[in-house]
């Protein structure tokens, strides 16, 4: 910054003025420009500071008046001239403290004398305003990925989207008939994903790959580079941000050991019940014969430590939803769903309504006693109905668990419910000189990062890909990436499908902003940038490793670098790993 | 910034001697029968429950000094030593709530600072002061209604502690 020139206006609204010497405070500012006013934030008091900019060369400005939080569109100097700094005489002092007190003076004068202090030692940023790949990479080609990648195709991206089966649609594609997705939200409908399938197919700025799985993605934001495997042979192409909607996939029944699955031919789960839907009638497994009775178990292995620790809030939808197929296929049987709590979370309710109007389907709360096999392949649930408060047996010729959703960040063989912390992986003794340590080594799923943190995204809980669920849910710890759809929490399609559309305004508002050397969370729109004084590096790596976001990474010598100079505040933008190896080497 | 040993990650417009240079402007009462104390806050919840605080004419203990943060995860452990050298009795550091629902808006940014201020204790019994002058408190926004006593029960410990030795060096 050319030579610093502070000025410091005090506004004496408020109750500023009456509750404390003006007087006194202004000569805290001792040789610096020094003014009062008394309406600061109106058009004559942000004018006198205009006119200290513009004729005394001012260049740091200290406002000693109301929050910061408040008023920064009047107080709005243009960030990369001028340093900006807000002293909190209101909120902070004379709106929390007796007027006209000594110790009220003596907090004021101090605060002033801090935020000049501050405001010396500032410096205006210089933004690192970088070309970018704007290019998406969508990993998942289910409802949500299809989804994210046209909307970001319909924004004006180019679009790489990553599938590793051969067909595209996901789990939306095994549905005979899916939930409601318009008013009056009552109706069942034909699934819509072979249109979205071909949309995604027939836009020209979206390029699909199926049969492909993700080897390694190294770099940052705006510059990612992406080596994928198709039938042996490898690619590598750059991209600039990645939405990760991998999907779900259903907890596996045959741990339940009391519901009979696996030892009874017609106990299947929901979403074993979608395929016989598909096959035409609604038919037992075990002979075929019409059903005529069909018993659906709620909560089947969820809200169970033992299990599915939480709801999947999609299944009580997903059984009535089935019922109504029993219903359908045989206007004389009868569906019964015994559940914990009915729960149809999203505008479901003329849905639930519908279900509940229809004189073949019964709904009561109850559990589930025990279920026995009779000899012709029919069931005998024994349900302990809560709402007749007494036992009751019903006979069916299929019972349906409605299992859970369990994200596809799990791999095979880990427990949902008993997951390392933070990243997914397996904790692994080691013998060193201080003695037997334990150490957790993370394992590669699906995005195989070249991140020294981890190979994954870190999960908070089952799994499920951490965002900052109350201020950021959007985000996620790794910025450039944007986690959509039920891999982050379970979901049907319609909420997936906004997922998937939040998820492509979060990648395109990232590398926007990244373009122009600006943060993308948490402080929005900040253009500072670490600077590491490598001369002074000891190689402790203590900052590689606590940094929330894994921005940081080592260079061969040991000395951190912002390589992967993703993230959010406060690291954020790309600084090229190129030109500041060759820096350090020129320190040694 | 804060994890940093060597002080080596800085920024433009927000460095560690900036901090340590606004913890020394601080004008020290050498003597007081009140304990005066520095208070590192958080921009994301912190600031702005003391923002609610003062909306609201909540009245609270005058003789505390709030610095405002990004993070309190950039804490570096050279400020606690800046405070104490100058007198100062006690610091308390406020932000977001860490843990399975965490707040703070770094993710873990005051859990990271938490675990740093285990490893000042050993530096504090090094200088003949007790560990207790250093506490870290979580607020949520909306928790601003606790201030008053938050402040007013640290100030009391302190009281109990005594003055620091160091005033008025």
């Amino acid at each position: 910054m050319s030579e610093s020139k502070l000025g410091v206006y005090i506004c004496t609204d408020c109750g500023i003025g009456e509750s404390l010497n003006i007087e006194d405070l202004q000569k805290i500012a001792k040789a610096q420009i020094c003014r009062t006013h008394s309406f600061l934030c109106s058009q004559e008091g942000a004018q006198i500071i205009r006119d200290d900019i513009n004729n005394e060369g001012v260049n740091k400005i200290v406002v000693a008046a109301c929050s910061q939080r408040v008023n920064y569109d009047v107080f709005d100097y243009d960030p990369l001239k001028y340093v900006t700094e807000r002293v909190n005489l209101r909120e902070h002092v004379v709106w929390s403290h007796p007027p006209n007190t000594e110790e009220t003076q003596a907090m004021a004068e101090d605060y002033l004398s801090l935020g000049i202090t501050r405001a010396s030692k500032s410096e205006t940023p210089e933004p690192k305003i970088t070309d970018l790949n704007k290019t998406i990479l969508v990993v998942g080609g289910g409802v949500t990925g299809l989804t994210a990648a046209i909307e970001a195709a319909k924004a004006g991206s180019q679009v790489v989207l990553v599938e590793k089966e051969a067909e595209l649609g996901g789990w939306s594609k095994k549905m005979y008939k899916i939930l409601p997705t318009k008013a009056p939200f009552a109706e069942l409908e034909k699934p819509a994903i072979d249109s979205k399938i071909a949309e995604a197919e027939g836009n020209e700025n979206i390029k699909i790959y199926t049969a492909t799985t993700i080897r390694k993605i190294s770099g940052e934001p705006g510059m990612y580079d992406v080596t994928v495997e198709k039938g042996g042979s490898e690619e590598t192409f750059t991209i600039g941000a990645i939405i990760y909607a991998i999907g779900w996939k259903p907890y596996d029944a045959s741990k339940l050991d009391n519901l009979g699955y696996g030892k009874f031919k017609n106990v299947v789960t929901n979403v074993e019940m979608e395929e016989i839907a598909l096959n035409g009638k609604i038919a037992r497994p075990s002979d075929g014969k019409p059903a005529q009775s069909v018993v659906f178990v709620q909560c089947a292995g969820q809200r169970d430590e033992a299990h599915v620790p939480y709801c999947s809030s999609v299944c009580c939808n997903v059984s009535l939803k089935q019922a109504m197929y029993v219903r359908e296929s045989n206007p004389d049987a009868g569906a019964y769903i015994i559940y914990k709590d009915m729960r149809t979370p999203g505008l479901y309710e003329n849905f639930y309504k519908a279900a509940q109007d229809d004189e073949g389907i019964f709904l009561a709360k109850g559990e589930i006693l025990g279920i026995e096999e009779e000899a012709d392949g029919s069931l005998l649930v024994e349900v302990n109905n809560l709402l007749l408060g007494k036992t009751v047996r019903i006979k069916a010729d299929i019972v349906v668990l409605a299992t859970g959703m369990l994200t596809n960040m799990i791999p095979e063989d880990y427990e949902v419910n008993n997951l390392t912390p933070e990243y997914i992986g397996t904790i692994t003794k080691k013998e060193t000189t201080d003695g037997v340590t334990e150490e957790l080594e993370p394992v590669p799923i699906s995005l195989n990062l070249s991140y020294r943190q981890g190979p994954e995204m870190p999960h908070l809980k089952y799994g499920f890909p951490d965002s900052h669920f109350i201020c950021f849910p959007y985000e996620t710890r790794r910025t450039g990436i944007y986690a959509a759809g039920a891999v982050r929490h379970p979901m049907d399609a319609l909420q997936a499908s906004a997922d998937a559309a939040g998820a492509a305004l979060k990648a395109i508002q990232c590398l926007e902003l990244t373009s122009q050397g600006k943060a993308v969370h948490p402080r929005s729109g900040d253009q500072t940038f670490p600077e590491f004084r490598l001369e002074s590096c000891t190689q402790c790596r203590r900052c590689t490793v606590e940094c929330p976001f894994g921005v940081l990474d080592e260079d061969e010598k040991g000395r951190s670098i912002h390589t992967v100079a993703a993230a959010v505040v406060p690291v954020w933008a790309p600084v090229l790993r190129g030109s500041l190896i060759s820096r350090i080497t020129v320190l040694i | 910034m804060g994890a940093c040993p060597q002080r080596i990650i800085n920024f433009k417009n927000y460095s560690i001697d900036m901090i340590s240079s606004m913890i020394r402007s601080v004008d020290v009462p050498d003597e007081s029968d009140e304990p005066f104390i520095l208070g590192l806050i958080c921009e994301n919840d912190a600031y702005p429950a003391l923002d609610l605080a003062g909306q609201n004419r909540v009245q609270y203990n005058p003789n505390f000094r709030f610095i405002s943060l990004r993070c309190l995860g950039g804490t570096n452990l050279v400020w606690i030593a800046d405070a104490l050298s100058k007198g100062i009795d006690g610091i308390m550091l406020i932000g977001c709530k860490f843990g399975d629902d965490y707040q703070c808006h770094f993710i873990k940014g005051s859990q990271v600072a938490n675990e740093r201020l285990g490893k000042v204790q050993e530096t504090l019994d090094r200088l003949m002061l007790e560990a207790e002058r250093v506490q870290q408190v979580q607020l949520a926004i909306n928790e601003w209604d606790n201030l008053p006593q938050i402040l007013d029960d640290f100030s009391e410990r302190l009281k109990e502690l005594g003055p620091n030795p160091y005033k008025g060096f």
